[in-house]
Formats: structure tokens, C-alpha cells, sequence
């Protein structure tokens, strides 16, 4: 990005990449946020976004005008040529001390609204079949199971693997 | 055997047919310029050859005068989108990967999962994901033949959807 023209758009990229980045590190300290810095600034708030994200945030108490980040949602859309496009929530994580407010509920409605106003037909999610708890708040809301209902399986193909079939071993 | 991407040219490819990218009907056959299922095929051209793709595509066609038994050319096809993980960056998903029927075990379908692979090298992704149904055990060994993880079944990710009825639900719900 070049031009003083960029800036004032870099400046906000900035400053949302900065709190998401910061979010991350509070929600998922394991990640290497070294790595992280240049691509969240390039991939998510760039010219074309890899990702959208909901970032949550509380007052902090006693200092007007200052939030604390306590929660997020990563998403980005996939497309079916049979429905058209979908919302893929790729993370949603709301930190411990501010679960049950109903924080999460408004972050699903918000992720829902812009489903429907981007003209999303459904939103696809994953969740670990054993996180019974997830499981059960996500059917509370509507969801269903099509890994157990329609038999869809994840499949995953490595780095490794992506070169050996990009070379056309 | 020719793999083209579906917007090697200027787009909208083939701009002289009805319908872009004559998806072969999973279920055998072709879709015809009045059959798109329940999805508007205007949507499905503008989407993925408008001034912002929402997906890229590569078709498996014969060879300049040859058809395949409805007459049309395009027998396989894939159809990705570029993904994230805060993990691991950026990802490539494949939504559809098809070839007909009676095109099959001639590596078509190695072919188009190559080219997707190699489109997710370029633009720098660690991983390609997709979802097969479970009962199609073809296409299952087919996958992992090519190196692909069975994450359900290795590490119980399951694959949950809001249809456009509880997305609507959740979306009226009261503030907080």
C-alpha cells in the first residue's frame, strides 16, 4: 500500500487489526502472534479480506470512555452453486468471566442479520462432537447436526500434501 | 482433456451460452439454460464472474468436437473459496468437486483437485478442506488416495448448520 491516500484507511486497518490481534491474545494466547501481526493487517483488513470478524467489548469499570475486548467471532462466506452463498463461523469464543450476559446471543444475531442482509441461504459451522456444552447451546438455537443427520465429513489435506498435489506428483 | 479456468478469459466466460458454467447436475446429466435447480443461475454468474467473485471454478472439458451423451462438453468440475484460521492463515475450501459418471477412473477428478491445490500454493494456503458425504465411500478412498484427513472421524469435528429459518429467528431476537 502506498500514497498518502492509503493512509487514513491503513490508519483504520491498523487499528482494527490491533484490536483483533489483541482480542486473539486474549482468547487464544497459544497463538504465535509474531506471525500474526503482518498477516492479520494484510488478510483481514486489506483490499480483499480472507476473513470478517465481531469483536465484543465491555465498558471498563470506573474509566469512561475505555472497553475491554472480551470476545470475538472470525467468519468468512464459501459458496455451493446449488443454495449460493454461505456464512462459515470459523471461531466464536466468549471469554469465561463473561459468559451467560448474553453476549454470545448477541453476537450469533449480529452474525445472523449479516447472513441474511449478504444473502447467505445458511450459516455452516464446525464443533467438536464431544463439546457437548457447545452442542447443546448451538441446538438450542436452531442448529442441526449434519455430520450425524446427512453423514458430511471433514476432509483436510496438509501443506505437505497441497504441494505434492500442486506439482502433480 | 482440457482443465480451464472458468474465467481464463475475459469473463464471463462463454458469454454467448444462456447459463455460465454448465455445472454437470451432480445427479446425472446437464443442466439446461432453464434448469438451475432452486438456485437462479443470473445469481450463480454474477457471484462467481461479476465485479466481485464469491468463487473460482475450473471445468473439465472434451476435446473440440467431442460431447458427452446430453451434448454438452463440460464433464467435471471444482469450485473453491478462499477460507481463514487464526491457527494456521490462510486456507483454500472446496465446495464442489465433480466429474460425471461415465467419465470417471481416467483421472479427471486428480486432475481438478490438482488444480485446486495449486491455486491454494499460490495464494499461500497451509490447508485445502472440504466435505464428502460419509455414504459415498468412492469418494471418500478417493480423498484419502490423494492424502486427505478424515477429521470427523479422527478428531470428531462435526459440521453444524443455522438454516435460513433460524438464522431469522436468531437475527429478530431482542437486544440485550
Amino acid at each position: 500500500v502506498t500514497g498518502e491516500k492509503h493512509l487514513p484507511h491503513l490508519k483504520a486497518a491498523r487499528s482494527s487489526a490491533a484490536r483483533f490481534l489483541k482480542v486473539l491474545r486474549k482468547c487464544e494466547p497459544a497463538i504465535n502472534s509474531q506471525v500474526l501481526i503482518l498477516d492479520l493487517l494484510e488478510d483481514g483488513f486489506g483490499e480483499h479480506p480472507f476473513y470478517h470478524c465481531l469483536i465484543a467489548e465491555v465498558p471498563k469499570e470506573g474509566q469512561t470512555g475505555s472497553s475491554c475486548t472480551v470476545g470475538y467471532a472470525m467468519y468468512y462466506f464459501t459458496y455451493d452453486p446449488w443454495i449460493g452463498k454461505l456464512l462459515y463461523l470459523e471461531d466464536f469464543y466468549v471469554m469465561e468471566p463473561y459468559r451467560g450476559l448474553g453476549i454470545g446471543s448477541e453476537i450469533l444475531k449480529r452474525l445472523s442479520q449479516i447472513a441474511i442482509k449478504t444473502n447467505c441461504s445458511c450459516m455452516h459451522f464446525l464443533v467438536v462432537i464431544w463439546n457437548k456444552p457447545s452442542i447443546e447451546y448451538y441446538v438450542r438455537r436452531g442448529a442441526l447436526d449434519l455430520s450425524t443427520e446427512e453423514g458430511w465429513h471433514l476432509f483436510r489435506f496438509d501443506k505437505e500434501n497441497l504441494l505434492r498435489m500442486a506439482s502433480g506428483e | 482433456m482440457a482443465l480451464v479456468p472458468s474465467h481464463s478469459a475475459a469473463p464471463p466466460p462463454r458469454c454467448a451460452t444462456p447459463v455460465p458454467p454448465p455445472f454437470p447436475h451432480p445427479w446425472g446429466g446437464s443442466l439446461g439454460p432453464d434448469e438451475c435447480l432452486s438456485f437462479p443461475c443470473p445469481v450463480l454468474r454474477e457471484d462467481g464472474f461479476g465485479a466481485r467473485p464469491q468463487y473460482e471454478c475450473y471445468l473439465a472439458e472434451l476435446p473440440p468436437g467431442q460431447t458427452n451423451k446430453e451434448g454438452g462438453s463440460v464433464v467435471g468440475y471444482v469450485l473453491f473459496t478462499y477460507t481463514y484460521s487464526t491457527w494456521k492463515g490462510r486456507n483454500l475450501y472446496m465446495d464442489n468437486l465433480y466429474v460425471q459418471p461415465q467419465f470417471r477412473g481416467q483421472k479427471i477428478g486428480k486432475r481438478l483437485i490438482e488444480k485446486a491445490a495449486q491455486a491454494a500454493v499460490s495464494k499461500g494456503c497451509g490447508q485445502l478442506r472440504m466435505h464428502v458425504a460419509n455414504w459415498k465411500a468412492k469418494d471418500k478412498d478417493f480423498l484419502a488416495r490423494q492424502g486427505g484427513e478424515d477429521l470427523t472421524a479422527k478428531e470428531g469435528w462435526t459440521l453444524f448448520n443455522l438454516d435460513e429459518d433460524a438464522l431469522r429467528r436468531l437475527a429478530a431476537q431482542s437486544t440485550i
